[in-house]
This record gives C-alpha cells, sequence and structure tokens, in this order.
C-alpha cells in the first residue's frame, strides 16, 4: 500500500512503500519515492491487505481512496483549470519536466512510453513519461480533461 | 451483493452502457494495464468498481469456473475485474490522480515562483547576531512580586495580541494562507500509530479542516484571554469571603486550560515528520501520545529531552517554567540545536511561554488554588461543551470550492469568501456564529460566577449560622439539553438576549477601510538608523520588504525600551516612562524563527505597534 506524506518544510508531497517508514534522515530533502521500487511486491502487498478482513486498519488507515483523491482533482480542475492551462502553456519544457519531478517526490519517471526502468512502470503506467508530458503542454491537458470531466468506471473503458 | 441490487446501483448511476472506444479513441484503463496484468498470479477474488464508497469491494468468486466470471462482469457492465486486471488497473488510476494532483499543486508553485522572482529582487541582508543585539538592551528580569495592576496590564497584553492575530487573519490572506498550512501538515493523521500507518495522506478535505481550526482557536484564544482578564479585574481589590476563592478557583482552572491548549499545539507542532522529536510520538486514534518517557533522551539529547518534558502532559506548569528556561539555555548556547526547532514549532513554543510565564506571574501576584477537575468548572466546562460541538461541525465542513488547491487563499477576494461561507456554515449549524458562540459563552461563564457566589453566598451565611461544616465550590451543573434544542434556544436568545461584549466577527475586513492610527501618539526623536526601522515595518503592503530582529531591538534599545524575556523566544519590551506617555504598558513579541521579520509578521509586529502605543511612520523624527 502505498502511503503519502507532506514534507514539513517544503511543502513536497512524497510518497513512501509501507511500513510506513520513509526517509526523514534529511528534512530539506524530498522524500524517497518507493512506490515503483518493486511493483510485484507491493501489488501483492495491496492485495494481501484488501484481502485481510481482519485488518480493521485497511478500513480507515493508510488507504488511499480512488474516488476522493479524484475529487480533490475534479475540484482542483474546476477551481483553478484556467489557470493551470494557462501556467502549463506558458511553461518550457524544462519548467514542465521541473514540475513533473516534483511531483512525484523523489524526481524519478520514465523518460519515454517505452523505457523499461522503475520497475517496469510502464506497464501500467505508461502516459506519464518525460517525453509525452513535458514536449507538448496538449498531451497533459487533454489527459487531465478527460479525467475530470469522466467518471472513474468510465475511465476503465475509456481514454483520451 | 445480489446481482439485482448490484444492476440498480449501475443503473442510477448511468454506468450501465456498451463500452467499446472511447469519445477521443484513447484505450481506457483496463486496456492499459494489459502488459501487467499478463504478470500478476491470478486468484480466485473479482474486483467491483461500482460503488464509490467501496472502490473497489473484493469478493470471493468462489474458485468456480471461469463461466461464472465471465458472469459476473456482464452483469456489471463489465465493471468486476478479476484480481490480475484489478490490481494493476487500481495502481493505475491511483498513481495517475495523486501525480496529477501533485502535478498541479507543483506548477501552481513554479508558476507563482517564476513571478516573484521577476518582482522581487531585494536580497535578503546577513543576518546579524541576535544574541548580540539582545545584550544591547538593558535586560529586566522578571520581578519576584507583582502587583495586580500588573497582572491585569499583562493578561489585557495577551488579550490584544490574540484581537490582533484575529483581525490580521481577517485582513491578510498571506497569514490565513500560512496559518492554514501550518494546521494542515501538522494535522494529527499523519503520525503514525503503533502500526506505522498514517490516516489517508493527501486529501484536500483536510484544507477545510485546517482552516476551520485556525479560526475557531484564533477566537478561542482570544475569548480565554478576555475572560482571564475579566476575572483578574473582578480580583482587584476584592475581600469577600466567599467571592474571592470562587473566582481565583475559577481563573487558576481557566489559565490551566489555556496552558493545556497550548501544550496540546506545541506537542503537534512536535510531532510532525520529519522532524527531530517526530520519531518519539505515535497516534493513538485521534491523538498525538509520547513514546516512552522524556527521561529516556537525557544524556543522549538533551535538548529533545526538554522538548518531550514540555509536551509531556504531566508536566505541570510549574515545572514547564524550569525546562523553558532549560530550552532557552540550551538553544542559545548551541545555534545548530536551536536551528533543528522549524518556524511553526517557534511560534507554538512561544504561545506555550506566554501561558507559562503568565501563571508564573499570576501566582506571585495571588495565592492561586491548583487546577482542580472539580471544583470551577465554569470556563472548562462550557468550554469543553463548544469545543465537542464545534469538532463536530468541523466534520462536515467543506469550503473546497475556495480552498483548494492549497495556497489559493492567496488569490484575490478568495479568502474574504471563504471566511464568509464559515461564517454562514457555522451559524446554519449552530445557530449563531463562531465568534457570537465563543462571546455567549463566556458571557454566560460570567454570568454562571455571579449565579454560583449569589448561591454560595446564601449557603455560606446559612452555614455559618448554623456553625456546619466547611462547604467546597459547587460545580456547574452538567444538564445536556439535546443539541437541537439548544441550537434552537440559541437562535432565540441572539433574537431576545443580545450580546453584551463585543462580538469577535470572523469575516473579512477590508484592509483600506481599516482605521489608520490614531496619530495621538507623541513624536519620538531618533537616529536615522532607528527611523528607518520603523519605516520599513510601518511601509504600504507593496514595499513591504523585512526587517532584522537583531535592527528591531536595537531600535526599541535606542528609545529607551527595556526587555523581559519570557521564555521560547518571547520578548516583553517595556516602555521607557520619560519618552513615553505615563500609561503606557509592556508589548511582548515574539522572535521569528528565522531572526528576520518578514512576509505577514511585518504587518503583525505593525499592526501591534500601532494599536499599542498608536505608533505609525510619521511617528518617528530623525534627528
Amino acid at each position: 500500500m502505498i502511503v503519502l506524506a507532506r514534507e514539513a518544510g517544503g511543502g513536497r508531497t512524497c510518497a513512501a512503500a509501507k511500513p510506513v517508514l520513509p526517509h526523514f534522515a534529511d528534512k530539506q530533502q524530498p522524500l524517497l519515492l518507493h512506490i515503483f521500487a518493486d511493483i510485484g511486491d507491493i501489488v501483492s502487498d495491496i492485495v494481501s491487505i484488501a484481502m485481510d478482513e481482519r485488518s480493521e486498519a485497511f478500513e480507515t488507515d493508510g488507504e488511499i481512496s480512488i474516488p476522493q483523491q479524484w475529487r480533490d482533482l475534479v475540484r482542483k480542475y474546476r477551481n483553478v483549470g484556467t489557470k493551470v492551462e494557462q501556467v502549463w502553456r506558458a511553461f518550457t519544457p524544462k519548467q514542465r519536466e521541473e514540475a513533473m519531478r516534483e511531483a512525484v517526490g523523489d524526481g524519478k519517471v520514465l523518460e519515454n512510453s517505452r523505457d523499461p526502468g522503475l520497475g517496469r512502470l510502464r506497464d501500467f503506467l505508461p502516459d506519464w513519461n518525460l517525453e509525452d508530458i513535458t514536449s507538448t503542454p496538449d498531451f497533459f491537458l487533454e489527459r487531465l480533461k478527460f479525467r475530470v470531466e469522466n467518471n472513474l468506471q468510465t475511465q476503465i473503458f475509456e481514454g483520451s | 451483493m445480489p446481482f439485482i441490487l448490484l444492476a440498480r446501483i449501475l443503473v442510477k448511476n448511468g454506468i450501465l452502457r456498451s463500452h467499446t472506444s472511447g469519445a477521443n479513441g484513447g484505450p481506457g484503463d483496463q486496456e492499459v494495464v494489459r502488459a501487467a496484468a499478463l504478470r500478476q498470479p491470478r486468484r480466485n477474488q473479482i474486483a467491483l468498481f461500482v460503488d464509490d464508497a467501496e472502490y473497489p469491494k473484493w469478493i470471493e468468486s468462489g474458485g468456480g469456473p471461469q463461466e461464472t466470471l465471465a458472469n459476473i462482469a456482464r452483469m456489471c457492465g463489465g465493471l468486476a475485474l478479476p484480481s490480475h486486471i484489478a490490481v494493476p488497473l487500481i495502481h493505475r488510476q491511483s498513481s495517475t490522480f495523486i501525480f496529477y494532483n501533485h502535478l498541479i499543486e507543483e506548477l501552481l508553485d513554479l508558476g507563482s515562483q517564476s513571478r516573484a522572482k521577476d518582482t522581487q529582487k531585494n536580497k535578503k541582508t546577513p543576518q546579524k547576531e541576535t544574541t548580540i543585539a539582545m545584550a544591547n538592551l538593558s535586560v529586566q528580569p522578571r520581578p519576584l512580586k507583582v502587583a495586580i495592576s500588573d497582572v491585569i496590564a499583562q493578561a489585557v497584553e495577551h488579550r490584544t495580541a490574540a484581537e490582533d492575530y484575529l483581525q490580521l487573519l481577517r485582513s491578510e490572506p498571506i497569514l490565513m494562507d500560512a496559518a492554514i498550512r501550518m494546521s494542515y501538515i501538522s494535522r494529527p493523521e499523519l503520525v503514525p500509530d503503533d502500526r506505522g500507518r498514517i490516516l489517508p495522506l493527501i486529501t484536500d478535505r483536510y484544507i477545510s479542516s485546517a482552516f476551520f481550526e485556525v479560526m475557531s482557536d484564533a477566537v478561542k484564544v482570544v475569548d480565554t484571554w478576555a475572560y482571564i482578564v475579566r476575572l483578574v479585574s473582578m480580583l482587584d481589590g476584592l475581600n469577600d469571603k466567599v467571592k474571592r476563592p470562587l473566582l481565583t478557583q475559577e481563573l487558576s482552572n481557566t489559565c490551566h486550560h489555556e496552558y493545556r491548549r497550548a501544550q496540546a499545539a506545541f506537542r503537534r507542532q512536535m510531532a510532525v515528520r520529519p522532524g527531530f522529536a517526530g520519531p518519539r510520538f505515535r497516534r493513538i486514534g485521534g491523538k498525538i501520545a509520547m513514546k516512552g518517557s522524556p527521561g529516556e533522551a537525557t544524556i543522549s539529547d538533551p535538548q529533545l529531552h526538554y522538548v518531550l518534558r514540555l509536551c509531556h502532559p504531566d508536566t505541570s506548569h510549574k515545572d514547564a517554567v524550569e525546562w523553558i528556561q532549560k530550552l532557552d539555555y540550551h538553544n542559545a548556547q548551541y545555534a545548530n540545536d536551536r536551528s533543528r526547532l522549524n518556524g511553526h514549532q517557534v511560534l507554538a513554543l512561544g504561545d506555550l511561554a506566554i501561558i507559562i510565564s503568565f501563571m508564573h506571574t499570576l501566582s506571585t501576584a495571588l495565592s492561586m488554588p491548583t487546577g482542580s477537575k472539580k471544583s470551577g468548572m465554569l470556563f472548562i466546562g462550557r468550554s469543553a461543551e463548544l469545543d465537542a460541538e464545534l469538532a463536530m461541525i468541523k466534520e462536515q465542513a467543506d469550503f473546497g470550492d475556495f480552498l483548494i488547491p492549497m495556497h489559493n487563499v492567496l488569490e484575490p477576494g478568495v479568502a474574504a469568501s471563504a471566511l464568509q461561507a464559515l461564517d454562514a456554515f457555522v451559524l446554519e449549524k449552530a445557530g449563531e456564529s463562531l465568534g457570537s458562540l465563543y462571546d455567549r459563552m463566556l458571557q454566560e461563564c460570567l454570568e454562571d460566577v455571579e449565579e454560583k457566589y449569589m448561591k454560595t453566598k446564601a449557603r455560606y451565611d446559612e452555614k455559618t449560622k448554623e456553625n456546619g461544616k466547611k462547604l467546597g465550590p459547587p460545580t456547574h451543573a452538567q444538564h445536556s439539553p439535546s443539541t437541537a434544542f439548544k441550537i434552537e434556544q440559541r437562535r432565540e436568545k441572539a433574537k431576545t438576549r443580545p450580546l453584551q461584549v463585543p462580538i469577535h466577527d470572523i469575516t473579512a475586513i477590508d484592509t483600506e477601510e481599516t482605521p489608520a492610527g490614531t496619530g495621538s501618539a507623541p513624536r519620538l526623536q531618533v537616529k536615522a538608523s532607528v527611523a528607518a526601522v520603523f519605516e520599513s515595518l510601518f511601509a504600504k503592503s507593496e514595499a513591504r520588504g523585512s526587517v532584522a530582529w537583531a535592527d528591531f531591538a536595537t531600535a526599541m534599545g535606542d528609545i529607551g525600551f527595556s526587555v523581559t524575556p519570557k521564555g521560547g523566544s518571547v520578548f516583553q519590551f517595556n516602555p521607557p516612562t520619560d519618552k513615553m506617555p505615563v500609561d503606557s504598558h509592556s508589548i511582548t513579541l515574539h522572535r521569528p524563527h528565522t531572526s528576520q521579520i518578514e512576509g505577514w509578521q511585518v504587518t503583525y509586529f505593525a499592526k501591534r505597534l500601532q494599536r499599542k502605543y498608536g505608533w505609525e511612520k510619521e511617528t518617528f523624527e530623525v534627528v
């Protein structure tokens, strides 16, 4: 299970694999992102937690609520969507890269959709890669729009 | 779940329809994760992506033939997926939403940074050694015994400071933003529990809670100090044998209550991770608790030891005086250790130091009974009731339209709208606005005191006649009418019995409309360097820069102020008798963490000085 924590100092968002023993050694540094360290392990972890009915903690603790995250995104888009689009379009690819690397915490992203690294991240998140997200503004903006304008169930079957 | 129910949900949500290809023709999440699904172990479990309340819901497929699974999938319009597809799909959707949410925040952050860089090019002046600057001021040690009039003056000062803070929250979105952030990132949900788990992560709904806390705490602190001022003033010159113990007990309890509040706020900041004290805390339910005992760090990390002592519920306010002194001494000796505390922690420590120091002063002026959990529960009882009620209201609070994403309150007009919404929300839920709730509580406490006095006195008179045994002070009657009844009652009261005390409104104030200084302050003849400091402090918002604490302290010293350290980076500046009007009182200010007065603190310092002494830019004349 993935657990996220916001670093006190810089407002960076960081993620760490369960159990939550994030690398808090240096508060100036963004925390390491362990999500993709070993995708196989984590995926089976998710399943085992999900299946473990005795684990009350799963109900309330450390759970990523996909609908909640989706609602947050929808609300952000409604409140500041126009501004997001302006800023993103005005950015240079270099600035977009900076924002993208900040967004994942440890700065590790796939180079392109064919990149086999990061625990074969491309197998389930091929569109989250440096080349596609940063070279033109539209790639991300189109996906963002689709994600907020369609319910979760629709997104299972359709994409932008 | 019976399929028929499932089907109903699907129809209701408009999900039951054919899924071929998307509007833009792109592949859906299910298709994208195909590669990952191939490598997944197959289990006899199926995930239903139907209900948002449980997304996904896992069910056993019973190990039946593939046909069963296919049937379920068909029934659910394809929203039932075998585990080997469901697991990577869950991962894809959660990663996508988390990253997209973060990316938006980051890009807005970067966008505003690059804008700020274009406009602001002034560099920070190198920091002077704060301790040296403080040495230039004549330090006035805390007197061994103080007059009650001084206690009143101090209480008034703390009330005024709390009022100024509340007013600034209402007029300065920068402060509002900083305060929300301070509350948001220190929320107890992020402290790991025994099993190392934290509560759900980053979801924006916590911003609403943080906003609610910031405003209700600010009002609460104002009212607590207002109540303390009233009680101390009533005690001044009072010789009534019945009333005096009643008031001192109530005063003691109220101070104790504020001490515990400030302590909890400090503990909350210290439990933040990363941070040097963070690992020493864990979460039990929604509360932050300490792991082990503070004494464990005595040798290995003295500074941590002092901090933990100050955080510990067993530490009384009397003991806390000593721990704060030790911490201050340690921080003065080891500059590196001082910086282990972040800005938020230093602020919280300052608040704690203020009440500890006040209680200490109080005990030298009046013989104070210890805090009691039984007698004189007027304020504590009512305050606890109100806190509980507000906590329930907070749960339902959602001001996301204004507050999302973080820092959105900095946009023009947004903070004002958010405050408006909060005001209306509390009014709707509780029957009165946040400010009135606290103000009415204060008024009722004062009525309680009178009522209790009359009753006790009657009984006392009776008993003295009978030569009866000594009686203890009665306690606040614990009748709890239902919430709905209470709210109705409040609405009625609000109409029929308007508040006598000024209402602490929480709606936005337009800075342009706030009355400027009285201008009555006598001119002060100062050196150019001193005038420069105050010119920066009282500059209009656009021109606001930063002022080094050392420069500020030196300037105050030049005017003739002496300083009394109150512990925890809090300093009381005492006005000179010759240059200032005779009725001028001391002012208490926090030394900022960075030793640089900047951002919202500039406005805060200016506001405090202006309200206290009527100072403005024109007050200072260069000789």
